[in-house]
């Protein structure tokens, strides 16, 4: 029982980051139609900006924490402004092919500026090695803060997004870009912010993913990301709560899987293979496609014809 | 209020508006009049500054408006319902409303605003955290006017308010269009394709036809006039 | 020239006949054998290296065919998937499974991949029609990772670290005999998929494009057709992905990778939807132009300034990449476009002055 209650947490754990990136995922596409290929290239330039902050001038981790959080808002409106912009109105598969243009040359632009980050780099933190003990349940201290992190951007957005003007008028515009123009709401500086934000939860995904497995290098993130995708699409692509669980539905699966496929073989299969688990969780993502055709949240959209 | 000269408007290559002239009093319930295609939904969305005219000048109070931002026109006093009702459809009716006054400043008189707008509109009051994907197409409408109320417009622009709605709801909608008109003394312009129905309760109309003013008058007088009786009226 | 009869004939516009069928046969007649002149013009141009450059560009006629493939399901019939990379990977291993281990003729081994992948574009086609948009993208973009991870799971349950094609014919180890081997395949799917789209059923699958509801109307069985885009789809994959096979010698999970199957979409989009042009240009850009990116020297130098050029490889292609996006979002098949136009114009000028010129003498 309590092996059980370790594996499931850390699947909580693992699956809030992928519903972080999935909620920045979410939060692009239903603003701008982008699915965005380079949030990943987004999140891994930014940890390495971090990471570089407390190799280089050794800053402490808050600080560089704090140097990160503002690079990011800043990488993401400077994106959005040279980038975003001018794809506005491309067709659909186009603006998805641009980001992986894009993800493309901020990886390599990254390189050149930090060589050392094309190999894994260790990425220290004060979670590192610390634990703290809940019932018979031993939680690492990185693991506590990850989920209330997770957790607090969750609840901060969605009282952002529901409370505030601001954010009323981002989810409005989100739905009718020529009606929120009508009412008056700066649907330029709108677009801006959306892609600050999300390009700051990328980071915050990126940093907390470095600091639980201690590296990072610039494309650390391309795995998760297709994961985060589709836990995303599991979600619904179109809510926000959605997004996350979805996210932590993938990590949950494969980290009980991985508890339950453990030391078994099928005849000469090894089916605690990683890649029977993952063809198991893509096989059943699929499934519930099949019967859930908007995903597990997403509501059934009539669609004007 | 509103004047308008000479003004030309349209799309692209495609010009609809030729040289439009017409004036809008304070006060007043004005009816434009014409079929499908004849230019009202261009004049609308020029009025409010989302189409860019080619020519001519739109005069609002004393101010000459022609290159002004909607965002502008919205707070010296200019809103649009506009055609289709154009709803933020995952939003809730509540937050529709507060999109309206979105250049508005918060805090309690928009409380008030609300509370003033749900007085007009009684079936709107029962949803307000409904989704507003899950109106009626006349409650939509009446969310559509309650949303354009919201910024405290001097004048009110509709777009085919009756647009696809059942008779006895475009009665309801147009009823309360002539209430704000009578108890808040606003300035009324309605696009209709219903000209009978628009005639019965605005003051002046003039009928649009070729992007050009074809005839105008009171209500009364046009309702007499054969040609009206004849093109919009059904004989 | 005085005699207006004969004068009459010049008069219709040269750009008719550029339109007309037999220049359509004419151009690609000259198209083909200017390909096969290729392994000659190279040997004279590289000498002994020719073979190395053969087997390179060799590659884009695979790519061809795989971009024709997408383009067909997503250009044509408007299915946004991106499984294909599953059928490429599926089509490489069938092959070196009956050539390595079944010891079976190599045409068998081709003719196994299409057919099977076909099965399997069917088997996967069902399912898809009932996804749409974005949600059908990134379905079908799992299938090709469950795909990824059991042909690895297959060859590490076979303890191999690679899965080489052993019985290959001796011929095809021959970079000129390859390359035209696949020149002339190649041509053959141009051909083949061209003809379906002049077909009833190209012509279906345009109007479900355009408006399925309207082309439902007109009595166009919606299931039919997608599902034959599928399969035609996946079966032009699967050939593809045992060309690659062969083309390596060796078959890779990497096939079934999602960097794979976002290339083949990627082809599409720069080269241009719903066009066999689009598709070869497309194919030529994301899997000629990386390759030819390597052939940069590696370090160019300008004063004090040295630029280590190797590093900088994807990134001067998601460039260039991005460029093409920005200015041809319809694709770059809009460049050939224009130039055909440019090309008809000035014939038609210069053959309606020289006529003129003749009326006068």
């Amino acid at each position: 029982m309590v092996a059980f209650l370790q594996v499931a947490l850390a699947g909580v754990v693992t699956g809030s980051i992928y519903g972080l990136l999935a909620l920045g995922i979410v939060l692009i596409y239903r603003t701008t139609g982008v699915l965005n290929f380079a949030y990943g290239a987004i999140g891994a330039v930014c940890t390495g900006f971090m990471a570089i902050l407390m190799m280089g001038p050794r800053l402490p981790f808050g600080l560089a924490l704090l140097g990160a959080l503002i690079f990011s808002a800043l990488l993401g409106m400077g994106l959005e402004r040279s980038f975003a912009r001018p794809v506005l109105r491309a067709p659909v598969f186009t603006k998805a092919i641009a980001t992986l243009a894009l993800a493309l040359i901020l990886e390599t632009v990254a390189q050149q500026i930090w060589p050392q980050l094309s190999q894994a780099v260790h990425f220290s933190s004060p979670f590192a090695t610390a634990s703290v003990r809940v019932g018979g349940v031993y939680i690492a201290l990185i693991d506590v803060v990850i989920l209330l992190v997770t957790a607090g951007v969750m609840v901060a957005l969605q009282l952002f997004l529901t409370r505030t003007k601001l954010g009323i008028a981002m989810r409005a515009t989100a739905d009718n870009q020529d009606a929120a123009r009508l009412m008056g709401a700066p649907v330029g500086n709108i677009s801006l912010l959306t892609w600050g934000l999300s390009a700051v939860i990328a980071a915050l995904a990126g940093i907390l993913l470095a600091s639980r497995t201690g590296l990072m290098n610039l494309s650390f993130l391309d795995p998760v990301l297709i994961l985060a995708f589709i836990g995303a699409v599991l979600g619904g692509l179109e809510s926000l709560p959605g997004a996350l669980i979805g996210g932590i539905v993938i990590g949950l699966l494969d980290n009980l899987l991985a508890l339950i496929l453990a030391g078994h073989s099928l005849g000469p299969l090894d089916i605690s293979d990683p890649g029977i688990r993952q063809a198991l969780i893509f096989g059943g993502f699929v499934l519930v496609l099949l019967f859930r055709p908007q995903g597990l949240l997403g509501q059934a959209t009539l669609r004007r014809v | 209020m509103l004047r308008i000269e000479g003004l030309r408007s349209g799309y692209g290559p495609l010009e609809v508006l030729h040289g439009l002239n017409l004036t809008i009093e304070e006060g007043s319930f004005v009816a434009i009049l014409g079929a499908n295609g004849a230019g009202k939904s261009t004049l609308m969305r020029t009025l409010v500054g989302l189409v860019v005219p080619r020519g001519g000048h739109i005069t609002f109070g004393d101010r000459i408006i022609d290159h002004v931002s909607p965002e502008r026109r919205l707070r010296a006093g200019l809103a649009l319902v506009p055609e289709g009702r154009e709803l933020f459809r995952s939003l809730s009716v509540r937050e529709n409303l507060l999109m309206g006054a979105f250049t508005r400043p918060g805090g309690r008189s928009m409380e008030e605003d609300l509370a003033r707008i749900l007085d007009y509109f009684p079936r709107l009051k029962q949803r307000l955290t409904a989704a507003a994907a899950s109106l009626s197409g006349g409650e939509g409408q009446m969310l559509a006017i309650g949303r354009a109320m919201m910024a405290h417009p001097r004048v009110l622009l509709l777009d085919e308010p009756s647009h696809g709605l059942a008779p006895t709801i475009v009665d309801t909608v147009f009823a309360v269009i002539s209430q704000l008109h009578q108890r808040d003394g606003l300035t009324v312009v309605v696009a209709e394709q219903n000209a009978k129905k628009a005639l019965s309760v605005a003051q002046h109309a003039y009928v649009l036809q070729g992007g050009t003013i074809a005839l105008s008058g009171t209500a009364a007088e046009l309702s007499q006039t054969a040609a009206v009786r004849e093109l919009y009226l059904g004989g | 020239m005085s005699d207006p009869a004969s004068a009459s004939p010049r008069s219709a516009p040269p750009s008719a006949w550029l339109r007309s069928r037999w220049a359509g046969w004419f151009i690609a007649g000259v198209g083909v054998v200017a390909l096969l002149l290729v392994p000659s013009t190279y040997d004279a141009l590289y000498g002994f290296q020719a073979g190395f450059q053969l087997h390179r560009i060799s590659l884009i006629g695979i790519y061809i065919i795989a971009a024709l493939a997408q383009n067909v399901l997503t250009g044509y019939a408007a299915q946004p998937s991106l499984g294909n990379a599953a059928f490429f990977g599926v089509g490489a291993y069938l092959l070196a499974w009956t050539n390595t281990d079944l010891h079976q003729p190599y045409w068998l081994g081709i003719v196994i991949a299409m057919v099977v992948c076909a099965l399997l574009g069917l088997i996967v086609g069902g399912p898809a029609l009932r996804i749409s948009g974005t949600y059908l993208a990134i379905a079908t973009l799992g299938l090709v990772l469950v795909t990824q991870s059991l042909l690895d799971l297959w060859d590490k349950t076979n303890g191999r670290q690679s899965y080489d094609l052993t019985q290959l014919p001796l011929s095809l180890g021959d970079d000129h005999t390859l390359y035209v081997f696949i020149v002339v395949i190649v041509v053959a799917v141009l051909f083949f998929v061209r003809n379906i789209l002049q077909s009833r059923v190209g012509r279906a699958w345009v109007a479900i494009r355009d408006n399925e509801a309207a082309a439902e109307a007109f009595g166009i069985n919606l299931t039919t057709y997608k599902l034959l885009a599928f399969v035609i789809s996946a079966l032009l994959t699967g050939l593809a992905g045992a060309l690659y096979a062969t083309w390596a010698t060796t078959a890779s999970s990497s096939s079934s990778s999602a960097d794979q199957t976002i290339a083949f979409l990627a082809m599409i989009v720069v080269g241009g939807l719903g066009s066999i042009v689009g598709s070869v240009i497309g194919a030529i850009f994301v899997g000629f132009l990386p390759l030819l990116l390597q052939q940069l020297p590696a370090i160019v130098s300008a004063g004090p300034i040295r630029i280590q050029v190797t590093t900088l490889q994807s990134g001067i292609f998601g460039l260039l990449l991005l460029l093409a996006l920005i200015f041809f979002p319809e694709g770059l098949r809009g460049i050939v476009d224009r130039a055909g136009l440019l090309m008809r114009r000035l014939l038609n000028r210069h053959i309606a002055t020289g006529a003129s010129e003749g009326v006068e003498r």
